[in-house]
Protein backbone atom coordinates (compact mmCIF):
# COMPACT_ATOMS: atom_id res chain seq x y z
CA UNK A 1 0.00 0.00 0.00
CA UNK A 2 1.17 3.87 -0.13
CA UNK A 3 2.48 4.55 2.90
CA UNK A 4 -0.43 6.96 4.88
CA UNK A 5 -0.13 10.27 5.36
CA UNK A 6 0.37 12.53 8.80
CA UNK A 7 -3.19 12.69 9.32
CA UNK A 8 -4.25 8.59 8.49
CA UNK A 9 -1.27 7.69 10.64
CA UNK A 10 -1.76 9.91 13.92
CA UNK A 11 -5.62 8.34 13.37
CA UNK A 12 -3.76 5.39 13.45
CA UNK A 13 -1.86 5.74 16.30
CA UNK A 14 -5.28 6.86 17.77
CA UNK A 15 -7.00 3.97 17.48
CA UNK A 16 -9.44 5.80 14.63
CA UNK A 17 -9.83 3.75 11.90
CA UNK A 18 -11.71 0.91 10.89
CA UNK A 19 -10.98 -2.42 11.46
CA UNK A 20 -9.94 -3.19 7.55
CA UNK A 21 -7.44 -0.16 7.22
CA UNK A 22 -5.96 -0.26 10.77
CA UNK A 23 -4.66 -3.82 9.57
CA UNK A 24 -3.44 -2.60 6.36
CA UNK A 25 -1.30 0.54 8.29
CA UNK A 26 -0.44 -2.39 10.66
CA UNK A 27 1.36 -4.24 8.27
CA UNK A 28 2.84 -1.62 6.37
CA UNK A 29 4.51 0.10 9.65
CA UNK A 30 6.07 -3.65 9.61
CA UNK A 31 7.23 -3.84 6.53
CA UNK A 32 7.90 0.23 6.12
CA UNK A 33 10.87 1.71 8.19
CA UNK A 34 10.18 5.36 7.35
CA UNK A 35 6.35 5.08 8.01
CA UNK A 36 7.80 2.95 11.51
CA UNK A 37 10.19 6.23 12.08
CA UNK A 38 7.09 8.35 11.75
CA UNK A 39 4.94 5.84 13.63
CA UNK A 40 7.47 5.90 16.68
CA UNK A 41 7.84 10.32 16.37
CA UNK A 42 3.88 10.71 17.04
CA UNK A 43 4.31 8.23 20.27
CA UNK A 44 7.71 10.32 21.13
CA UNK A 45 5.42 13.61 20.98
CA UNK A 46 2.39 12.47 22.71
CA UNK A 47 4.60 11.14 25.82
CA UNK A 48 5.94 14.42 26.06
CA UNK A 49 3.27 16.68 25.63
CA UNK A 50 1.07 14.21 28.37
CA UNK A 51 3.74 14.10 30.36
CA UNK A 52 3.56 17.97 30.56
CA UNK A 53 0.34 18.57 30.55
CA UNK A 54 0.26 15.59 33.64
CA UNK A 55 3.29 17.79 35.29
CA UNK A 56 0.99 20.38 35.20
CA UNK A 57 -1.98 19.14 36.27
CA UNK A 58 -0.05 17.66 39.67
CA UNK A 59 1.09 21.25 40.33
CA UNK A 60 -2.54 22.57 40.63
CA UNK A 61 -2.92 24.22 44.00
CA UNK A 62 -5.72 23.12 46.57
CA UNK A 63 -8.89 23.31 44.86
CA UNK A 64 -11.07 25.89 46.36
CA UNK A 65 -14.21 27.71 45.75
CA UNK A 66 -13.73 31.56 45.89
CA UNK A 67 -14.81 34.25 43.83
CA UNK A 68 -11.62 34.97 41.29
CA UNK A 69 -9.48 37.51 43.22
CA UNK A 70 -6.28 38.36 40.47
CA UNK A 71 -8.47 40.54 37.86
CA UNK A 72 -8.23 44.08 39.78
CA UNK A 73 -11.51 44.62 36.36
CA UNK A 74 -13.30 41.63 38.46
CA UNK A 75 -13.79 44.41 40.99
CA UNK A 76 -15.95 45.89 38.49
CA UNK A 77 -18.57 43.70 38.48
CA UNK A 78 -21.55 45.31 40.18
CA UNK A 79 -23.12 42.15 42.32
CA UNK A 80 -20.43 39.40 42.74
CA UNK A 81 -17.73 41.48 44.66
CA UNK A 82 -19.56 44.55 45.72
CA UNK A 83 -22.19 42.26 47.16
CA UNK A 84 -19.34 40.97 49.23
CA UNK A 85 -17.88 43.91 49.44
CA UNK A 86 -21.22 45.79 50.71
CA UNK A 87 -21.99 43.28 52.93
CA UNK A 88 -18.37 43.42 54.86
CA UNK A 89 -18.30 47.07 55.18
CA UNK A 90 -21.71 46.57 56.97
CA UNK A 91 -20.72 44.29 59.39
CA UNK A 92 -17.68 46.44 60.47
CA UNK A 93 -19.42 49.38 61.02
CA UNK A 94 -22.38 47.60 62.53
CA UNK A 95 -25.01 48.01 60.10
CA UNK A 96 -25.20 51.38 60.33
CA UNK A 97 -24.71 52.88 56.79
CA UNK A 98 -27.82 50.98 56.37
CA UNK A 99 -29.78 51.98 58.84
CA UNK A 100 -29.01 55.91 57.69
CA UNK A 101 -29.59 54.86 53.89
CA UNK A 102 -32.81 53.58 54.49
CA UNK A 103 -33.96 56.38 57.22
CA UNK A 104 -32.87 59.38 54.47
CA UNK A 105 -34.25 57.19 51.68
CA UNK A 106 -37.58 56.27 53.13
CA UNK A 107 -38.71 52.96 50.90
CA UNK A 108 -35.80 51.47 49.64
CA UNK A 109 -34.84 48.20 50.51
CA UNK A 110 -32.20 47.41 54.02
CA UNK A 111 -31.02 44.62 52.15
CA UNK A 112 -27.79 44.96 49.93
CA UNK A 113 -27.31 43.82 46.38
CA UNK A 114 -30.56 43.20 44.89
CA UNK A 115 -30.12 40.75 42.09
CA UNK A 116 -28.38 37.64 43.47
CA UNK A 117 -27.76 35.45 40.17
CA UNK A 118 -24.41 36.26 39.78
CA UNK A 119 -22.95 33.39 42.53
CA UNK A 120 -19.59 34.80 43.66
CA UNK A 121 -20.31 33.25 46.62
CA UNK A 122 -21.08 29.91 46.62
CA UNK A 123 -21.71 27.12 49.15
CA UNK A 124 -23.34 27.01 52.56
CA UNK A 125 -21.07 30.33 53.92
CA UNK A 126 -22.15 33.21 54.82
CA UNK A 127 -20.56 35.96 52.80
CA UNK A 128 -18.50 37.29 55.91
CA UNK A 129 -16.75 33.71 55.97
CA UNK A 130 -16.12 34.11 52.41
CA UNK A 131 -13.75 36.63 52.39
CA UNK A 132 -10.30 34.31 51.92
CA UNK A 133 -10.56 30.91 49.74
CA UNK A 134 -12.67 28.53 51.19
CA UNK A 135 -11.27 24.61 50.79
CA UNK A 136 -13.99 22.78 49.29
CA UNK A 137 -14.07 20.40 52.00
CA UNK A 138 -15.65 23.32 54.37
CA UNK A 139 -18.19 23.86 51.72
CA UNK A 140 -20.24 21.29 51.46
CA UNK A 141 -23.54 20.81 50.27
CA UNK A 142 -22.89 23.37 47.29
CA UNK A 143 -26.16 24.68 46.60
CA UNK A 144 -26.35 24.62 43.06
CA UNK A 145 -30.12 24.98 41.92
CA UNK A 146 -30.90 28.53 41.48
CA UNK A 147 -33.65 28.31 43.74
CA UNK A 148 -31.37 26.75 46.78
CA UNK A 149 -29.15 29.81 45.36
CA UNK A 150 -31.14 32.05 46.43
CA UNK A 151 -32.70 30.82 49.33
CA UNK A 152 -28.47 30.48 50.77
CA UNK A 153 -28.27 34.40 49.05
CA UNK A 154 -31.41 35.82 51.52
CA UNK A 155 -29.96 34.04 54.51
CA UNK A 156 -26.49 35.19 54.26
CA UNK A 157 -27.80 38.44 53.70
CA UNK A 158 -30.16 38.46 56.96
CA UNK A 159 -27.00 36.82 58.78
CA UNK A 160 -24.85 39.63 57.58
CA UNK A 161 -27.03 42.73 58.21
CA UNK A 162 -29.16 43.66 61.00
CA UNK A 163 -32.91 44.62 59.42
CA UNK A 164 -32.92 48.07 60.77
CA UNK A 165 -36.41 47.35 61.76
CA UNK A 166 -34.81 45.23 64.76
CA UNK A 167 -32.19 48.45 66.26
CA UNK A 168 -34.62 50.64 68.77
CA UNK A 169 -34.65 54.08 67.99
CA UNK A 170 -32.25 55.67 70.35
CA UNK A 171 -29.57 53.01 68.55
CA UNK A 172 -30.77 53.90 65.03
CA UNK A 173 -30.17 57.73 65.84
CA UNK A 174 -26.66 57.03 67.84
CA UNK A 175 -25.33 54.98 65.04
CA UNK A 176 -26.57 57.63 62.42
CA UNK A 177 -24.53 60.19 64.88
CA UNK A 178 -21.34 58.14 64.18
CA UNK A 179 -21.40 57.70 60.70
CA UNK A 180 -22.06 61.55 60.59
CA UNK A 181 -19.16 62.01 62.30
CA UNK A 182 -16.99 59.54 60.36
CA UNK A 183 -17.96 61.56 57.38
CA UNK A 184 -17.58 65.29 59.14
CA UNK A 185 -21.36 66.33 58.17
CA UNK A 186 -24.39 66.19 60.13
CA UNK A 187 -27.12 63.76 59.22
CA UNK A 188 -30.44 65.32 58.05
CA UNK A 189 -32.86 64.66 60.65
CA UNK A 190 -35.68 63.15 58.64
CA UNK A 191 -39.73 62.56 59.70
CA UNK B 1 -26.71 7.58 30.25
CA UNK B 2 -26.44 4.78 33.14
CA UNK B 3 -24.01 5.90 35.52
CA UNK B 4 -25.44 8.26 37.89
CA UNK B 5 -24.38 12.13 38.27
CA UNK B 6 -22.22 12.70 40.51
CA UNK B 7 -22.77 15.67 42.89
CA UNK B 8 -21.33 19.18 41.98
CA UNK B 9 -18.56 18.60 44.54
CA UNK B 10 -17.43 15.21 42.95
CA UNK B 11 -17.65 16.24 39.84
CA UNK B 12 -15.64 19.68 40.50
CA UNK B 13 -13.31 17.74 42.63
CA UNK B 14 -12.37 15.13 39.90
CA UNK B 15 -12.26 17.79 37.37
CA UNK B 16 -9.63 20.44 39.30
CA UNK B 17 -6.47 19.06 38.34
CA UNK B 18 -7.69 19.10 34.53
CA UNK B 19 -9.28 22.33 34.23
CA UNK B 20 -6.13 23.78 36.11
CA UNK B 21 -3.25 22.15 33.55
CA UNK B 22 -6.31 23.35 30.64
CA UNK B 23 -6.61 27.04 32.31
CA UNK B 24 -2.90 26.97 32.50
CA UNK B 25 -2.68 26.06 28.14
CA UNK B 26 -5.37 28.39 27.60
CA UNK B 27 -4.68 31.47 29.11
CA UNK B 28 -1.63 33.78 29.02
CA UNK B 29 -0.42 33.05 33.28
CA UNK B 30 -0.83 31.26 36.13
CA UNK B 31 -3.04 34.22 37.45
CA UNK B 32 -5.31 34.55 34.80
CA UNK B 33 -5.83 30.22 35.02
CA UNK B 34 -6.42 30.34 38.11
CA UNK B 35 -9.26 32.93 37.49
CA UNK B 36 -10.66 31.08 34.55
CA UNK B 37 -10.65 28.09 36.80
CA UNK B 38 -12.56 30.09 39.86
CA UNK B 39 -15.02 31.02 37.48
CA UNK B 40 -15.75 27.81 35.52
CA UNK B 41 -16.29 26.74 38.49
CA UNK B 42 -19.00 29.14 39.59
CA UNK B 43 -20.58 28.92 36.23
CA UNK B 44 -21.15 25.27 35.96
CA UNK B 45 -22.06 25.44 39.66
CA UNK B 46 -25.24 27.81 38.69
CA UNK B 47 -25.45 25.77 35.43
CA UNK B 48 -25.03 22.07 36.81
CA UNK B 49 -28.44 21.40 37.25
CA UNK B 50 -29.56 21.74 33.51
CA UNK B 51 -26.14 19.45 33.25
CA UNK B 52 -27.94 15.71 31.82
CA UNK B 53 -25.04 13.84 31.98
CA UNK B 54 -24.83 13.56 28.39
CA UNK B 55 -20.21 13.58 28.38
CA UNK B 56 -18.54 13.34 31.72
CA UNK B 57 -18.91 16.42 33.71
CA UNK B 58 -15.11 17.20 33.33
CA UNK B 59 -15.25 17.53 29.57
CA UNK B 60 -18.76 19.23 30.12
CA UNK B 61 -16.58 22.25 32.77
CA UNK B 62 -14.01 21.96 29.62
CA UNK B 63 -16.17 23.27 27.26
CA UNK B 64 -17.30 26.12 29.93
CA UNK B 65 -13.40 26.81 30.41
CA UNK B 66 -12.98 26.96 27.05
CA UNK B 67 -15.45 29.82 26.78
CA UNK B 68 -14.27 31.68 29.53
CA UNK B 69 -10.86 31.41 28.22
CA UNK B 70 -11.60 32.55 24.81
CA UNK B 71 -12.97 35.66 26.20
CA UNK B 72 -9.83 36.12 28.68
CA UNK B 73 -7.88 36.48 25.42
CA UNK B 74 -9.73 38.58 23.06
CA UNK B 75 -7.23 40.94 23.00
CA UNK B 76 -4.25 38.53 22.43
CA UNK B 77 -6.89 36.64 19.60
CA UNK B 78 -6.52 40.14 17.77
CA UNK B 79 -2.85 39.74 17.30
CA UNK B 80 -2.91 36.56 16.76
CA UNK B 81 -1.68 35.93 13.31
CA UNK B 82 1.24 38.25 14.32
CA UNK B 83 1.45 36.52 17.41
CA UNK B 84 1.79 32.72 16.17
CA UNK B 85 4.94 34.46 13.50
CA UNK B 86 6.73 35.60 16.88
CA UNK B 87 8.92 32.71 18.30
CA UNK B 88 8.68 33.72 22.04
CA UNK B 89 11.98 34.73 23.33
CA UNK B 90 11.51 34.02 26.75
CA UNK B 91 10.12 30.92 29.14
CA UNK B 92 6.68 31.76 29.97
CA UNK B 93 6.07 33.85 33.49
CA UNK B 94 5.03 31.24 35.55
CA UNK B 95 8.11 29.68 37.69
CA UNK B 96 7.84 26.59 35.62
CA UNK B 97 11.08 25.86 35.53
CA UNK B 98 10.74 23.74 38.77
CA UNK B 99 8.67 21.38 36.48
CA UNK B 100 11.26 21.25 33.90
CA UNK B 101 12.35 22.38 30.86
CA UNK B 102 10.05 20.04 29.14
CA UNK B 103 6.92 21.17 30.17
CA UNK B 104 7.83 24.86 29.70
CA UNK B 105 8.21 24.04 25.99
CA UNK B 106 5.08 21.74 24.75
CA UNK B 107 3.28 24.62 27.26
CA UNK B 108 4.95 27.21 25.26
CA UNK B 109 4.14 25.49 21.79
CA UNK B 110 0.55 25.00 22.99
CA UNK B 111 -0.17 28.08 24.08
CA UNK B 112 1.12 29.35 20.86
CA UNK B 113 -0.90 27.57 18.79
CA UNK B 114 -4.73 29.07 16.92
CA UNK B 115 -7.48 29.00 19.13
CA UNK B 116 -9.23 26.25 17.67
CA UNK B 117 -6.09 23.85 17.51
CA UNK B 118 -5.49 24.63 21.04
CA UNK B 119 -8.75 23.96 22.72
CA UNK B 120 -8.35 20.45 20.97
CA UNK B 121 -5.25 19.29 21.49
CA UNK B 122 -5.70 20.43 24.94
CA UNK B 123 -8.54 18.06 25.72
CA UNK B 124 -6.81 15.34 23.26
CA UNK B 125 -4.17 15.32 25.77
CA UNK B 126 -5.70 16.09 29.02
CA UNK B 127 -8.41 13.58 28.99
CA UNK B 128 -8.36 10.39 26.98
CA UNK B 129 -11.42 11.09 24.57
CA UNK B 130 -12.00 10.08 21.45
CA UNK B 131 -12.43 11.98 18.12
CA UNK B 132 -15.70 11.83 18.02
CA UNK B 133 -16.19 12.98 21.80
CA UNK B 134 -13.78 15.95 21.45
CA UNK B 135 -15.77 16.69 18.24
CA UNK B 136 -19.18 16.75 20.42
CA UNK B 137 -17.74 18.37 23.33
CA UNK B 138 -16.65 21.21 21.88
CA UNK B 139 -18.80 21.87 18.56
CA UNK B 140 -16.72 21.05 15.77
CA UNK B 141 -16.10 17.97 13.02
CA UNK B 142 -14.52 15.20 13.25
CA UNK B 143 -12.43 16.36 10.65
CA UNK B 144 -11.83 19.64 11.79
CA UNK B 145 -10.22 17.31 15.06
CA UNK B 146 -8.22 15.36 12.97
CA UNK B 147 -6.65 18.18 11.22
CA UNK B 148 -6.23 20.38 14.32
CA UNK B 149 -4.47 17.10 15.75
CA UNK B 150 -2.08 16.83 12.88
CA UNK B 151 -1.05 20.53 12.95
CA UNK B 152 -0.70 20.63 17.02
CA UNK B 153 1.66 17.77 16.75
CA UNK B 154 3.73 18.58 13.85
CA UNK B 155 4.29 22.39 16.13
CA UNK B 156 5.04 20.37 18.97
CA UNK B 157 7.59 17.99 17.18
CA UNK B 158 9.06 20.65 15.88
CA UNK B 159 9.43 22.17 19.44
CA UNK B 160 10.55 19.01 20.56
CA UNK B 161 12.78 17.99 18.17
CA UNK B 162 11.67 14.96 17.20
CA UNK B 163 12.98 14.23 14.15
CA UNK B 164 10.71 12.29 11.40
CA UNK B 165 9.74 12.22 7.86
CA UNK B 166 6.35 14.28 7.03
CA UNK B 167 3.43 12.96 4.68
CA UNK B 168 1.23 15.42 3.90
CA UNK B 169 -0.32 13.24 1.12
CA UNK B 170 0.33 10.06 0.26
CA UNK B 171 3.43 8.76 -1.26
CA UNK B 172 3.78 6.11 -3.47
CA UNK B 173 6.33 3.23 -1.09
CA UNK B 174 9.37 3.03 -2.51
CA UNK B 175 9.92 -0.29 -3.86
Amino acid sequence: MKCPDDETLAAFADGELDDALWADIERHIDACGVCRERFQAIGQVDNATRQALAALKASAPPMTLAPAKNKARLLARPFAVAAAAAIVIAAAIGGVWFAFHERSQAHKPAVIAGKPPEPALIGSVTPRQAEPSIPVTDVVPLACSSEEYKKRIAEAKRSAVMPVDSLPEWKVDELRRIVAARRGSVPEHDG
Amino acid sequence: MATEKPTFEEAAKAAWPTLFAAAMVLTENRADAEDAVQETLTRSCAAYGSFRGESVPTTWMYRILVRIAAKERVGHEVAEAEYEKVPSLNPPPDALAALGEEVAIVLDVLRSLPRRQREIATLFYLEELSYAEIAVALDVSQETVRAALRRARASLRKALGVETHERKVPDEMPG
